[in-house]
């Protein structure tokens, strides 16, 4: 593929090569996780944190405002990280090894990249306005402060937004020409919630997590109490964001299996499903952890265990075993249905029916919203009891495992994501290297063969 | 001087100087003839300057703005019996003849229609605001508890008023809202059948909502409408945690009450001297919260009229079951619930009743499990997160429902 | 017992009561509770000859039907049929009646399946509810083909599968 140009100059004729394709995936889905990882966190302390000063402003209460200037604090310092590894990623790993299909999507979403450009510009402004302008917009042109604050919140969303507008389209292309259509793709709103509700998790455990080791080391009673406090106030944020997202997802889902049904069917029944089981485990954990940080926090403080929260403690528990059984005891559906196998286990094959999405696992699903909803309620209710920089040892621990688990479940949903396209760039449209995509429907799980609905 | 002004000077003038006997107007002696038999001016006194909380009274103008939608509904309502027909053959085309001849009756209906959607917004404001100012607790849970009711019954007058034109997209609603009962365990299929009027809907499902949505619902709203007045009456206005003494404990800065005006009833609202029981600073309802209460008013009726001059009522052809392409849409208002009914599976399909039902029965156990005296919005966590959840959840589901409409091309 | 007079005057004043409530009560509660009651007569309705029917693709036709319970109104109820004929030869007659909450079910021929709109039931072409939150199959017109090929139907729907 080799051209030549006037002078007698040769064009490479592909992209360098590293590893072959392997090597290009792996460097460019590492550099994606550490991307993911950190975007996700500035996006989720740039909407929360004006939140977080604004809350301290109306409830007067002065250790609000050194959370929110702290969370600032980590803006500035992570900021620039975050933007360079999305910057080395676009311009050097994307545009150089993929850069057919790269090409191709600046063309499609050239208005969704041009607007999240002024976005991302007017964010970068108002993130470092805002730390810096913090004393001398105190008192009485906080309420100035706080505005721009407010736009900062909505400068970060709408930058989330146009990067989910691409993201969805990768999976749920529909007409090129028509920007509307674009970007009221199937999958953009879904995505939209169920990554904003999690960037706001994502900061509420994080807060969490440092606010435990900073706790664990502080030696002065002021500052134990602030991050005790500060742990508290983090987890139960992301413990209440958290448990909204199984209905998020669901519908996320459903909209992925009616316009992708290639990409639902690996996830679901094919060669992620395992990944998948494990990602409904980890959502179990994330709601049973903080219970349990709940259940501790409030017996340090007041001597007595929680009959409530410890019998939602069993009781999550119990749904979490549940939700994680497996549906077949193999790898991918197709592999029991291949060997006839696809009968259940008391029948002599390898299904086993109580662990079927439907209605078994969607039931554990609501079993977590309900039960997490009641927990947070409860341990809110009993809140006025609990002194600060009274907290034990374990409960800082759950509070670490718990922001190591969120990082945990956001690295396993981006592999997740993009390796149920492949290997399409745009699913349906043009595969990673630009070739003509070659879909095949798969099998459905009541035998019939099904073909993913045609695109306008 | 000629004859007539020698006779206007010798003959009137005289009567100028004489004394003038002073006499009440007209208006004075009616006004004192019905006090005499009613007690009018008593009455006038005590409704009109009730005391009413000073500070932050923008927020409580959210009620009348109800009542004022809801006196919008009642006399657009009134005329519009005298212009549709209860039929399936003749509703839809009493209702297509206006709107091709008769633009001040498509403009009624208009007022109709979009009052009712702007009522419901309204009504959403307004339950949003008494429960973020704990307007709910003791004593007036049993305000809550009435409005409650309201709301449920403005919600049932919506739903059954989408009926009403026999168009497709009200032919649908009322097949799928008529099919949600049935799904009640053991009498779910009666229930069914009761509101039908058989096992389709027809004829006898429209006359039959017709009578409920013009007379049973209405009168069942006007009663509970005067419970929640009296009610607001006897227990005084709550207004904001701004206005009383317990929101400045945080920084103890509190005003001093004012001296000008002595505690006035209906305040204070509880026996004891709690702090919660008389706002600091108070003001009468007439006129200053008249004033702001007739300009929202004002504004949100302004509103309706807009949106029922531009947009108009809408007509779409008239309902056909045999139908392989139409594809039903659900109400704007309806949304969270179409989307529950799409996310469910059958076999867990009773969810569509409990989950509203569990909702309902949250509101209504509200004023008994958050018992505490503090109103102040910011110190209440243990109401405000779940209740941010779960308001968050209903308009994901809202989000959810209109996406996956836009890209089923409707 | 011996009646105080007071207690006469409370029991007159609830009697009086309980009689009028009656009076109302009575005709309103029968009159709600008559279509649970009334007897249905079914009507059977022809819909021409059927012919030669596609296999495994689904032909479209209507029939019309008086309302039940019988009314005042003197309109028909029009109802789609979908016919479908199987490699075993045997006929199924289809209604259009999603039993999810009776949305108009239509066959979208690109996916071979029936699509319900409204919250995206799936049906196979046996009628089989294998999508979406349809608790029940398909349901079917009772019906009766003729000795000339003419497909009779009554007004009744068979909601259990054979």
């Amino acid at each position: 593929m080799a051209h030549v140009l006037a002078g007698g100059l040769q064009l490479p004729g592909a992209s360098p090569s590293f590893g072959g394709f392997l090597g290009y995936r792996i460097a460019i889905g590492g550099m994606f996780e550490l991307h993911i990882l950190l975007s996700g966190i500035v996006s989720g302390f740039t909407q929360f944190g004006p939140v977080v000063e604004w809350l301290g402003w109306m409830r007067r209460r002065p250790h609000y405002d050194r959370l929110a200037h702290g969370m600032g604090r980590f803006l500035i310092f992570y900021f620039a990280f975050g933007a360079a590894s999305a910057i080395l990623l676009i311009s050097s790993l994307l545009v150089g090894l993929w850069g057919h299909l790269w090409g191709i999507i600046n063309r499609v979403l050239f208005w969704p990249f041009y607007v999240e450009a002024w976005t991302f510009f007017m964010m970068v402004i108002l993130t470092y306005l805002w730390y810096f302008t913090w004393g001398p917009l105190g008192g009485r042109f906080k309420v100035l402060h706080m505005t721009m604050g407010g736009a900062l919140i909505i400068a970060s969303y709408l930058q989330v937004a146009m990067i989910d507008t691409v993201a969805s389209y990768m999976l749920t292309p529909t007409q090129p020409g028509n920007p509307i259509a674009v970007f009221m793709n199937p999958t953009n709103f879904p995505l939209q919630l169920h990554r904003t509700i999690a960037n706001l998790a994502y900061a509420g455990y994080g807060i969490a997590g440092f606010a435990a080791f900073r706790y664990l080391r502080s030696r002065d009673e002021v500052q134990r109490g602030f991050w005790d406090w500060a742990g508290s106030f983090g987890v139960v944020w992301g413990t209440a964001m958290t448990l909204v997202q199984p209905a998020i997802g669901f519908d996320y889902a459903k909209e992925i299996q009616l316009h992708a049904y290639g990409a639902w069917y690996k996830m679901m029944l094919g060669n992620l499903s395992p990944v998948f089981l494990a990602q409904i485990f980890l959502l179990g954990l994330m709601l049973l952890l903080p219970t349990w940080f709940f259940l501790r926090r409030l017996r340090s403080s007041t001597g007595r265990r929680s009959k409530v929260l410890l019998g939602l403690l069993v009781l999550l528990a119990l749904t979490t075993v549940f939700a994680t059984l497996p549906y077949q005891l193999a790898l991918t559906y197709d592999q029991v249905q291949a060997t006839g196998m696809n009968r259940p286990l008391w029948e002599g094959g390898l299904i086993f029916p109580f662990a079927a999405m439907i209605p078994y696992k969607i039931a554990a699903l609501v079993a977590y919203s309900v039960f997490a909803l009641t927990a947070v309620f409860w341990y809110l209710h009993r809140l006025p009891e609990v002194r600060w920089g009274s907290a034990g040892r374990l409960e800082q621990w759950l509070l670490i495992a718990s922001a190591v688990l969120t990082m945990g479940m956001i690295v396993l949903m981006g592999f997740i994501r993009e390796n149920s396209r492949f290997p399409d760039g745009i699913a349906g449209v043009v595969q990673l290297h630009g070739q003509q995509s070659i879909s095949q429907p798969s099998i459905g799980p009541s035998g019939q063969s099904r073909g993913q609905l045609p695109f306008p | 001087m000629t004859t007539l002004p020698r006779v206007l000077v010798e003959r009137m003038l005289p009567l100028a100087a004489l004394p003038v006997r002073r006499t009440r107007s007209a208006a004075r002696r009616a006004y004192a003839w019905m006090d005499e038999r009613s007690d009018l001016r008593r009455l006038l006194r005590v409704g009109l300057y009730e005391a009413v909380p000073r500070r932050g009274a923008w927020a409580y103008t959210l009620g009348s703005a109800t009542l004022i939608l809801i006196g919008n509904q009642i006399v657009t309502g009134i005329f519009l019996t005298m212009i549709y027909v209860p039929s399936t053959t003749e509703g839809w085309e009493t209702l297509n003849w206006i709107k091709q001849h008769d633009e001040f009756a498509s403009l009624v209906r208009g007022l109709h229609l979009w009052g009712a959607y702007v009522l419901l917004f309204v009504i959403g404001l307004h339950m949003v605001r008494t429960f973020f100012s704990g307007s709910y607790k003791r004593p007036r849970e049993l305000n809550w508890l009435s409005g409650v009711v309201l709301l449920l019954l403005v919600l049932a007058l919506a739903i059954t008023g989408a009926f009403l034109p026999w168009d497709q997209a009200a032919y649908w609603t009322a097949v799928v809202v008529t099919n949600i009962p049935s799904y009640t365990p053991v009498i779910g299929e009666y229930l069914r059948t009761l509101w039908r009027g058989g096992d389709f809907v027809g004829p006898i499902t429209l006359v039959r909502t017709y009578g409920i949505h013009i007379w049973l619902l209405p009168s069942l709203l006007l009663g509970t409408i005067g419970l929640h007045l009296c009610l607001l009456r006897r227990n005084a206005e709550f207004g904001s945690y701004v206005n009383y003494r317990g929101a400045y404990r945080a920084d103890g800065a509190a005003p001093e009450r004012s001296s000008q005006r002595e505690l006035e009833p209906p305040y204070p609202s509880l026996p004891t001297d709690d702090e919660w029981a008389a706002p600091l600073e108070t003001e009468d309802f007439y006129p200053s919260q008249t004033f702001k209460d007739g300009l929202v008013s004002l504004g949100v009726m302004t509103l309706v009229f807009v949106l029922a001059v531009t947009v108009g009522a809408p007509l779409e052809v008239p309902a056909t079951q045999n139908t392989t392409t139409y594809t039903p849409v659900p109400q704007w208002f309806y949304l969270p619930l179409d989307q529950l009914l799409v996310l469910v599976p059958q076999q867990l399909i009773s969810m569509v009743l409990w989950v509203p039902l569990f909702g309902v029965l949250l509101l209504v156990l509200l004023p008994f499990v958050d018992r505490g005296r503090e109103r102040n919005p910011f110190e209440r966590p243990a109401v405000m997160l779940p209740a941010l959840i779960i308001l968050v959840f209903m308009l994901v589901l809202t989000a959810q429902g209109a996406s996956r409409l836009f890209n089923l091309g409707v | 017992m011996s009646l105080s007079r007071r207690r006469l005057l409370v029991l007159g004043t609830q009697l009086s009561g309980t009689v009028v409530a009656a009076f109302l009560g009575v005709p309103i509660v029968g009159w709600l509770l008559w279509p649970l009651f009334h007897p249905r007569q079914t009507v059977w309705r022809s819909i021409g000859k059927i012919g030669d029917l596609p296999v495994e693709q689904p032909v479209t036709r209507r029939v019309s039907f008086p309302p039940q319970p019988q009314s005042w109104s003197s309109t028909q109820d029009t109802w789609i049929v979908f016919l479908v004929r199987y490699r075993s030869g045997e006929i199924r007659v289809f209604s259009n009646v999603c039993t999810h909450m009776q949305c108009p079910v239509r066959w979208e021929p690109a996916i071979g399946q029936f699509l319900c709109p409204c919250h995206g039931g799936l049906y196979d072409i046996f009628g089989n509810n294998v999508g979406g939150p349809p608790p029940k199959p398909l349901p079917q017109w009772i019906h009766h083909i003729g000795p000339d090929g003419t497909l009779y139907l009554e007004d009744e729907l068979n909601e259990e599968m054979p």
